[in-house]
């Protein structure tokens, strides 16, 4: 027993003195980091000297992102050298910890929001409208038109956010070496679909590859074959001005079923996240993979040239191509918004708005992301663009984005219940129930 | 000669390997957490999700220890568990000597009231206790933390303990009081040592409920110093992807506590059984 | 000594400081949720007085009673196979002949030393319809039939279940165990004595001698079903569809994800009053007499 106890504390101490060591020598290495070039060098047009701390609620992690806070703060540290950030991570917990934070108005200074969680927030007056800040500086003559119509207005008409993505598609990507090695013609309507998936079945490959765990996933899928029947898409059924029993939709899902029936997911998709079914493409177990347009740079890292996307889905009848041009995606409101419990609501705007530029010039610089929100003349990627950038940045222009990602709805109830219906329609209902519990939804909650 | 009766017993092969079975089902996630964090993503999803790492990955445990502070995030989770545990159990051995052993009308009534603490799920009241610890004046301190998870885990710890009492003679407190000690001697010098086993119990239960949280830590401590490790783990789930093999570095350094707790733990009340068959005997 | 154990002052010193904290704590914002169960609120802004509106509404909703259902079939689940297959391993395990002993106790707990987010991840593999060890097991012993575990609307919440009875055995087994191993031996030995067999010994005799640790086994067990949250929150988000929503996670995704506070609030006070009323009615049956050795 003795020796035993004794064993159990020289444990812990050598474990707990391993675990200092080791990160001692390298400190807390975000603060220590951010706040070593808070050194002011000269005063510049701050107004005040002393520090200031403002929290900062952004993606940070162990991947880029990281990299890309350190980027905007210096930039921000240009105008306002005595500022600092402490960095609190962003949750994918449902909203759960800023409405809860909200509720107790101890908010981050300046926060990411995106779309679905702006309105609540801006309701209950927890986040500052940002409309006379816009105008005011004239902040929108840098963005783009696209993001000036999609990326800046929520849906009660005011700013909330200063965008830091400008409009994007949702793109089904295909595997080039694989429709090669099998003979299958890179499909232009949905019966040359059908004969894919059914070629790469009979070959032990996975047509499509999705992770449609996460909501939006299916209902993009959705939108993809609807938007050629109905542009409205799914957007159209949450504002209630459209059924599933409508004959452009009831098409769509027909055709839905058919391509589900003849096996274009793999097995789990519903159960599956973006690393499960990312490993499937890029492993080159699956011919072709839906995403947003942010996932060229990961896709070609991963594969080199030997992807592209369709020019427009496959999913339309063979004659009729007129809306081809429909493409799933679109833009939102997404961006840095301003805490009403800020102690400087000017201060906490610029540097809001700035950090937002940052953020959207690291992207398009570091990463090659095509879609910012502002005019890219001028700016020079220290990357290659692969070719499907500058597919994507040509046709961005002419791309027709009538629907919405489910996520990013205004209509809550919708917006959580469609997906949910989406996903029992994936792994097996019938078209009839299918249709039948979308009427009804749209009954109940459309229009909201 | 008695003992030997009844414990001379013959060794059920059948029952052997149903014991055996059921420790490899037990123990193998421990070793699937311990590959996982030596290996890259595609192999965790992909390629080789339940062998032994075929390239291991220490680099994964640089990064976990390196890119956040696992250090602090170790040793804010290690006061919020010690004194919670302590406060704990100093609040309900009392409770639970005076809901099994004293002599009150609404003793079971009480005892009912308690165990809502068991079932409530924290979801359900996450924004009225949110802005209660706000009107405390206790956000962002440790305190944010300690208090809820005492009274959540007070029933539980409760329940054990006064079922624990419940089961020791009533002649032990007769004799205290013939021998002329009150009724906070007995209390403190007989009754407590004897359920020993319970508090060992409680300690574990509770230390690992209070450990492993994750909720109320990510909404009520939000100031970076305050994180525990739970919180900090999520810091691995990226904005489109995770970086899974640092992920499970940090849960493999949060889970060395834990099962060194228990190792220690399960000791005493292997000792204590013993020792109390004894008494009681 | 009936003086001794009434006074009241030592009552009231030993128990006060609980309530104090479990109620400011635990029960008062338990009042505050059910309170805000009669308004139309979404957690932020005025909430709007509707009385019965919410719980009307509820009762109308088919997602209510699929959760039910689901919490329910959870719970028996948890009852039948982690209070069984840990009481069988208690009992085998009291047997001093195995060899052992102590590595297999700390064995079985180590399950539940781990977080929820490792066990998730673990089962997620196994399940894994293409390449997950079970469907590699069946392929093995040659059977054709393959499960898409979690993906099926009909398996998914007993996978799930699955999940939380590997993950929860720890606790009820060492609790069991440690019931066991307190009772006295010469309860057994009377019994031997008598001419009782092993399973006679270990039904008629052990169990029952620990009713009161059952007791907290089934509160446990059943109440864990039914509010079961973090599981298919990790596993299978609910789905496919609602299939493997329970009521606490349909409180989750009223209030946060729609933003219907109010109906979120409803359904909590319908968890609470199903978890109450398994508690009062466990303890109704099991508590008789308390057992003293």
């Amino acid at each position: 027993m003795r020796k035993r106890s004794f064993l159990c504390v020289a444990l812990t101490t050598v474990f707990l003195f391993c675990l200092t060591a080791c990160s001692g020598s390298v400190q807390n290495v975000d603060t220590a980091k951010v706040s070593e070039s808070a050194q002011p060098e000269t005063a510049k047009d701050s107004g005040s000297d002393e520090y200031i701390v403002l929290k900062l609620y952004t993606h940070y992690d162990s991947g880029d992102t990281n990299k890309r806070v350190e980027y905007c703060t210096e930039k921000v540290q240009e105008k306002y050298p005595n500022v600092s950030f402490e960095i609190d991570p962003y949750q994918q917990d449902g909203g759960q910890s800023i409405k809860a934070r909200a509720a107790t108005g101890d908010l981050p200074d300046i926060l990411f929001l995106n779309d679905g969680s702006i309105l609540p927030l801006a309701k209950s007056g927890s986040i500052l409208t940002l409309d006379d800040y816009i105008e005011k500086n004239d902040y929108t003559s840098g963005l783009s038109q696209s993001a000036i119509d999609n990326c800046l207005y929520s849906s009660d008409g005011h700013i909330y956010q200063f965008p830091v993505n400008g409009v994007q598609p949702y793109l089904w990507y295909y595997n080039k070496d694989l429709f090669d090695q099998y003979n299958v013609k890179v499909p232009e309507n949905f019966d040359e679909l059908l004969t894919a998936i059914q070629t790469f079945r009979d070959n032990d490959i996975i047509p499509m590859a999705l992770f449609a765990k996460e909501p939006w996933v299916s209902g993009t899928f959705f939108d993809a074959f609807a938007m050629k029947e109905a542009p409205g898409g799914l957007k159209a059924l949450s504002e209630g001005t459209a059924k599933a029993s409508d004959e452009g939709y009831k098409k769509a899902i027909h055709k839905m079923k058919q391509a589900i029936d003849a096996g274009i997911f793999q097995q789990g998709v519903t159960n599956a996240d973006f690393d499960t079914a990312f490993a499937l493409f890029s492993s080159g177990k699956a011919a072709m993979f839906q995403n947003g347009g942010w996932c060229i740079t990961d896709i070609n890292k991963q594969m080199d040239d030997n992807v592209d996307y369709f020019d427009s889905y496959p999913t339309n009848d063979a004659d009729y191509t007129d809306n081809n041009g429909c493409f799933a995606g679109g833009g939102n409101a997404e961006g840095y918004g301003v805490a009403a419990n800020t102690a400087d609501p000017e201060l906490a705007m610029d540097v809001a708005a700035l950090f937002a530029k940052a953020q959207a010039e690291y992207d398009y610089v570091k990463n090659g992301l095509v879609n910012a929100p502002f005019n890219t003349e001028n700016l020079i990627p220290e990357v290659e663009l692969p070719d499907m950038s500058k597919k994507m940045g040509k046709q961005l222009s002419e791309m027709k984005f009538t629907s919405k990602n489910v996520e990013m709805i205004s209509n809550r109830e919708f917006g959580t219940a469609f997906p949910e219906e989406l996903q029992k329609f994936i792994v097996g209902e019938s078209e009839e129930d299918f249709i039948k519990a979308v009427d009804a939804l749209v009954e109940k909650a459309g229009g909201q | 000669m008695k003992k030997l009766f009844i414990f001379r017993r013959k060794k059920n092969y059948f029952t052997i390997v149903l014991l055996i079975l059921f420790s490899v089902i037990s123990i193998y996630p421990l070793l699937y957490l311990l590959f996982y964090s030596l290996k890259t993503n595609d192999e965790i999803f992909y390629t080789n999700p339940f062998g032994i790492p075929l390239a291991p990955q220490f680099d994964n445990y640089r990064r976990a220890v390196q890119l956040f502070d696992i250090v602090g995030f170790f040793k804010n989770s290690m006061v919020i568990t010690l004194f919670s545990v302590m406060a704990i159990l100093i609040l309900a051995l009392p409770f639970s000597y005076a809901i099994s052993r004293m002599h009150w009308k609404l003793k079971n009534t009480v005892s009912f009231y308690l165990s809502l603490g068991l079932f409530i799920p924290i979801q359900v009241i996450i924004v009225p206790l949110s802005i209660l610890v706000k009107n405390m004046h206790i956000s962002n301190t440790y305190l944010a933390l300690i208090i809820p998870y005492i009274a959540f885990n007070l029933a539980f710890a409760c329940m054990v303990l006064s079922s624990s009492f419940s089961s020791l003679p009533q002649e032990l407190e007769e004799s205290a009081f013939i021998d002329g000690s009150g009724v906070f001697r007995t209390f403190l010098e007989i009754m407590i040592p004897l359920v020993k086993p319970a508090i060992s119990t409680a300690i574990i239960f509770a230390t690992m409920s209070i450990w492993n949280e994750y909720t109320l830590a990510s909404i009520l401590a939000t100031d970076q110093k305050l994180k525990t490790l739970p919180v900090g783990l999520t810091s691995f789930v990226g904005e489109h992807s995770t970086d899974w093999g640092a992920m499970g570095a940090c849960l493999v350094i949060a889970s060395i506590p834990t099962v060194i707790l228990y190792l220690c733990c399960s000791e005493q009340v292997e000792k204590a059984l013993t020792v109390s068959g004894a008494v009681k005997g | 000594m009936n003086k001794m154990l009434g006074n009241k002052k030592a009552i009231a010193a030993f128990t006060l400081p609980v309530l104090f904290v479990f109620s400011l704590i635990v029960f008062f914002p338990i009042i505050q949720t059910i309170q805000k169960s009669f308004y139309d609120w979404d957690g932020l802004t005025k909430p709007i007085f509707s009385g019965f509106k919410n719980y009307a509404e509820l009762l109308r909703d088919p997602l209510f009673y699929q959760a039910s259902k689901n919490g329910v079939l959870f719970a028996i689940v948890l009852v039948i196979f982690q209070i069984g297959i840990s009481t069988l391993l208690a009992l085998a395990l009291m047997n001093p002949a195995i060899p052992f002993r102590r590595f297999f106790r700390n064995a079985y707990f180590i399950p539940a030393v781990l977080s929820v987010t490792v066990a998730c991840q673990l089962f997620s593999s196994i399940y894994n319809p293409e390449f997950g060890m079970i469907n590699k097991l069946f392929e093995t012993f040659g059977l054709d039939w393959q499960q898409d575990w979690l993906s099926d609307t009909r398996c998914s919440l007993l996978a799930v279940a699955f999940v939380s009875v590997w993950h929860g055995m720890g606790y009820q087994f060492s609790i069991i165990f440690a019931g066991l191993k307190s009772v006295p031996d010469q309860y057994q030995e009377a019994a031997m004595i008598d001419g009782a067999n092993r399973f006679q010994i270990n039904t008629k005799v052990l169990i029952p001698l620990i009713k009161d640790t059952y007791r907290i086994c089934l509160i446990m067990a059943i109440t864990g079903g039914i509010n079961a949250y973090s599981y298919m929150q990790i596993l299978t988000k609910g789905g496919p569809g609602t299939s493997s929503h329970t009521l606490t996670y349909m409180t989750f995704r009223s209030a946060f994800t729609i933003g219907e506070y109010g109906y979120g609030c409803a359904v909590a006070a319908m968890l609470i009053l199903q978890c109450l009323t398994a508690t009062f009615l466990i303890n109704k049956f099991m508590r008789s007499e308390s057992i003293t050795y």
